[in-house]
């Protein structure tokens, strides 16, 4: 007993029902099998976008800092070319 | 020689031999700068999601080219005195998509 209090150990199942566990936390782009970003694939990009039509920080989407750069580039091709909206007035 | 995509956007009130006409004088401006083109795509006509010049729907045209870079300007050159051309991106990738795009795919 006197050993599991030195190495500070919290079992997984004593962890899992508090509201500050740790989860991995990961990029949605840069994992194996993940979509490649593409300015003519909307319906991929749309989950990026808020209902405003504004581009969604990527600290809660969680993609990655090279990616989100390519994300965004993507998303202003497809609003240059209509295929999304700059700005979704549709709820006036 | 590097890859590049096309897309144009033609106006909803040109018929369709017009529009074939100038998707070919369009590949004829790339042939003569030496490029060539690889695989094409039509989107066919769709809704624009914002009002360009008076239009709410185009025609979109998808282009898969092989060209050298500094010839792009003389094609931009050309596209701008066409009439029926609303808009047009130009877009370098390393390597060329397999058809069809999801876009394509999407409406189908």
């Amino acid at each position: 007993m006197k050993k599991n209090k030195k190495f500070k150990s919290r079992s997984r199942d004593e962890n899992k029902n508090s509201p500050f566990e740790d989860r991995r936390k990961f990029c949605p782009f840069s994992q194996k099998n993940s979509p490649i970003i593409d300015y003519k694939d909307i319906k991929m990009l749309n989950r990026y976008v808020s209902e405003k039509g504004k581009i969604i920080p990527s600290r809660i989407t969680n993609v990655s800092r090279s990616k989100q750069k390519d994300l965004s580039k993507a998303i202003k091709r497809a609003r240059f070319l209509a295929l999304m909206s700059f700005t979704n007035k549709s709820y006036f | 020689m590097n890859n590049f995509e096309a897309v144009l956007l033609l106006s909803p009130d040109i018929t369709k031999t017009v529009r074939d006409s100038v998707c070919n004088s369009f590949t004829k401006a790339i042939s003569d700068r030496s490029g060539k083109i690889i695989n094409t795509e039509d989107w066919d006509l769709r809704d624009l999601s914002y009002k360009i010049d008076i239009y709410n729907k185009a025609y979109y045209n998808f282009f898969q080219i092989e060209i050298e870079g500094k010839n792009i300007e003389f094609l931009k050159k050309y596209i701008s005195q066409e009439e029926n051309i609303i808009r047009h991106i130009f877009v370098k990738v390393d390597k060329h998509q397999e058809l069809p795009t999801k876009l394509n795919n999407e409406k189908k």
